[in-house]
């Protein structure tokens, strides 16, 4: 990236959106990476001070100015960048972030940032601009249309979008499986030692091409649920799980699939008004099914997310501990990877071939660590029928 | 002389796992002046060791306090994490006497898991309230909207602060607006998509609508146009007559704010908006979302009250017409 021609655009939304057709909107200013950047096609990642001028095109002309740092940051002050940009209106910030592709320039606008780094979406590709500036004038245009084009799906957030709607595609892997002991045992790997580990190598460059997902890198989640099989009719078949919420409003997620798999039919419901005591009741009209309650259980989960540079695709690298409520000591420490969502003004792709990059790279991840496991689609749902057939039975496994 | 510490130790004492621990202990990092009345407390990595709050190890657990007497109170508990910061939420436990820190604070957690478990359950929701701030003509939203997120940053506008892990965001909306004709003043303005668009996305996406008399506004709804000509839909949704009047379009500027006292959570949205025909308009609107943790209506009317006073100084203030004055002919003449 170092040595690539690259471009900023100077502006407020009021001069983007306000300006006359063909009329100008924006500053441009020819720049160089001063630290490095996380490039892909769909995003660009960039220090807040990681850029430096060479030389702003005023009027289609290239004019010197002083070769100081520039800050993209959208919300800092001016400060010297007034200076190096003169005419800079108040509130103006680095709205676009043009790149040299070979034969054109892809446009990224500036997104989010974390007060450090700035995230830029890619929009689409526009004519080369060449450092005579001669096209300074269409690149301004060509950069609004597609501004315009895709800003009201960036403004409602549509562009954080599913792959396949009410789905969930993910691969578990399981490191410890116990359906009952005589006291309490202690999983054979440390879930928060792994969830670092993962977010360390995501950091670290260990999966090219991918971030831990912006401003959405980690998460801590500790819940209980309470699980009813679906036994009938085969199309409902799965099972609810019904999650207290602190507001006493309960969230309920009903899993519908006929035997372990990789995808699955998923639904998730918040904040309904439905106390314990009617639990049952709910299952059953939801499921419209025959019912078996099972064994509830408390969930520990760590989440690692990371997100493709190149496609807006983005997985949870989930590592958990589940414990029934019942006394059968019985434990299940599992990883899931599982896809989440797309960032991108495009339509999902490539979602399968990311899908195996981040499982390869957390199986990498779960080796370097010596932690052992086994891949399987083994459900929680399966893992508590189990736990439910031991007990009966009168032992452990 | 009482003194306050963070408490880093094995990630299990928050988690319930504290009965797979061999042998627990933590560490005792101590802080400077902290508040720690506050509902919320946000420690940066430098306080936090060497590692931060990431650690391979040990994560920061909780907030104490140690009276001169030797009375040990967990004022607050770990709530949320980032790579450089972690969030702690106030809990008031007092550590009986003779018990082991790290079984207090498994203890604490045994309590309090549920809340603490992840970012969005320890939210009451209890009705939305906005205020609205004109902006003067000379003062660009974008501009405000740069200005008051440095002035959160900077901590200016304690206790209100930016909101942890939720960016400022930027938006742009087709505003479409009818005139309401069971009278002469008032009119409803759409903000979304383009009416007459055929993507089902856009139809789909909910949009706001905003009844206002003048600059005033009386009323808002969110809508759907589904397969609803908008005139049709904004007829249904109000109950009143309503014709087309013109199309323009609107910048907002989105951004989230938390007061650390309460755990009130608002959303200040600095906002523009163009018609062709009419000069711009701007605004700020002040919105009471919901609070982390147990709401109080009082304390929340009055936190809403004072980051409305607060937004209002700023735009009023002596910064503001200096900004003015400095603005260039040419930006003036481009917004109006």
């Amino acid at each position: 990236m170092f040595g690539m021609t690259m471009w900023l655009i100077y502006t407020t939304p009021e001069d983007l959106f306000g300006a006359a057709q063909d009329g100008p909107w924006g500053t441009i200013v020819n720049v160089q990476a001063t630290r490095p950047l996380s490039m892909g096609r769909n995003a660009v990642v960039a220090p807040n001070d990681g850029f430096a001028a060479n030389f702003v095109v005023r009027d289609g002309v290239r004019c010197a100015c002083p070769q100081v740092p520039l800050s993209v940051d959208p919300f800092a002050a001016a400060g010297r960048l007034g200076q190096v940009l003169g005419d800079l209106a108040p509130g103006a910030s680095a709205l676009f972030l043009l790149v040299a592709t070979g034969t054109g320039t892809r446009v990224f606008q500036s997104y989010e940032t974390d007060g450090k780094t700035t995230y830029f979406l890619a929009l689409g590709d526009i004519s080369k601009l060449d450092e005579d500036c001669a096209g300074a004038r269409s690149c301004l245009q060509d950069t609004r249309d597609l501004a315009l084009q895709h800003g009201p799906k960036i403004n409602s957030r549509r562009i954080r979008q599913k792959w396949k709607a009410d789905c969930e595609l993910e691969r578990k892997y399981t490191f410890a499986h116990v359906l009952g002991a005589d006291g309490w045992s202690a999983p054979p790997v440390s879930i928060w030692s792994l969830s670092r580990a993962l977010h360390d190598a995501a950091l670290s460059g260990d999966l090219p091409g991918w971030i831990p997902e912006f401003n959405d890198e980690f998460h801590l989640w500790h819940y209980d649920s309470e699980i009813f099989e679906v036994t009938e009719p085969p199309a409902a078949q799965g099972y609810l799980a019904f999650i207290p919420q602190t507001d006493g409003n309960t969230t309920l997620k009903y899993k519908r699939f006929q035997q372990d798999a990789e995808l699955r039919y998923e639904s998730i419901a918040h904040h309904l008004p439905v106390p314990p005591d009617q639990y049952e009741q709910k299952a059953r009209q939801v499921s419209g099914g025959t019912l078996r309650r099972l064994p509830g259980f408390r969930r520990t989960r760590f989440d690692v997310d990371v997100e493709s540079l190149d496609t807006g695709n983005a997985f949870a690298i989930v590592v958990d501990i589940s414990r029934p409520f019942d006394d059968s000591n019985a434990l299940m420490s599992q990883s899931e990877v599982e896809y989440i969502r797309t960032r991108s003004v495009s339509d999902p792709t490539d979602v399968m071939k990311d899908f195996e990059t981040v499982c390869a790279f957390a199986e990498r991840v779960f080796r370097s660590c010596g932690a052992e496991y086994v891949q399987t689609p083994y459900s929680k749902l399966s893992f508590l029928r189990d736990v439910s057939q031991a007990s009966a039975a009168g032992g452990a496994a | 002389m009482s003194s306050t510490s963070v408490l880093i130790g094995p990630w299990e004492l928050r988690h319930q796992e504290a009965a797979s621990l061999q042998q627990a202990h933590v560490s005792w990092l101590p802080l400077g002046a902290v508040d720690t009345r506050l509902r919320t407390i946000v420690i940066p990595a430098a306080l936090l060791g060497a590692t931060g709050p990431l650690d391979a190890q040990r994560m920061p657990l909780a907030i104490a306090q140690r009276a001169a007497s030797g009375r040990i109170t967990l004022s607050h508990l770990l709530h949320v994490l980032d790579h450089d910061r972690a969030m702690f939420f106030a809990v008031d436990h007092r550590v009986p006497e003779g018990m082991p820190i790290e079984v207090a604070i498994a203890q604490a957690f045994d309590v309090w898991y549920l809340p603490l478990s992840n970012n969005e359950c320890f939210y009451t929701y209890a009705g939305v309230q906005h205020r609205h701030v004109p902006l003067p003509e000379y003062i660009r939203a974008s501009a405000a909207a740069q200005r008051f997120a440095q002035e959160l940053g900077a901590g200016d506008t304690a206790p209100f602060l930016p909101r942890f892990r939720v960016p400022i965001r930027r938006s742009f909306d087709v505003a479409t607006q009818f005139a309401l004709t069971d009278t002469d003043q008032e009119t409803a303005t759409l903000y979304g998509p383009q009416t007459e668009t055929s993507d089902p996305s856009e139809r789909a996406r909910p949009c706001q609508l905003v009844v206002a008399r003048g600059r005033t506004v009386s009323a808002q709804h969110t809508v759907t146009l589904g397969d609803q000509e908008a005139a049709q839909l904004i007829g249904r949704t109000l109950g009143r007559p309503c014709a087309p009047k013109r199309v323009g379009w609107r910048t907002t500027i989105d951004v989230p704010v938390e007061s650390a006292a309460s755990g009130a959570v608002f959303l200040v949205t600095f906002e523009h908006r163009a018609f062709p025909d009419g000069a711009p308009e701007g605004r700020v609107t002040i919105t009471f979302e919901k609070t982390r943790g147990p709401y109080d209506a009082a304390v929340a009317g009055s936190d809403l009250d004072r980051l409305t006073q607060s937004v209002a100084r700023m735009v009023a203030g002596p910064q503001a017409k200096r900004q003015a004055q400095d603005l260039p002919e040419c930006n003036i003449g481009a917004t109006a």
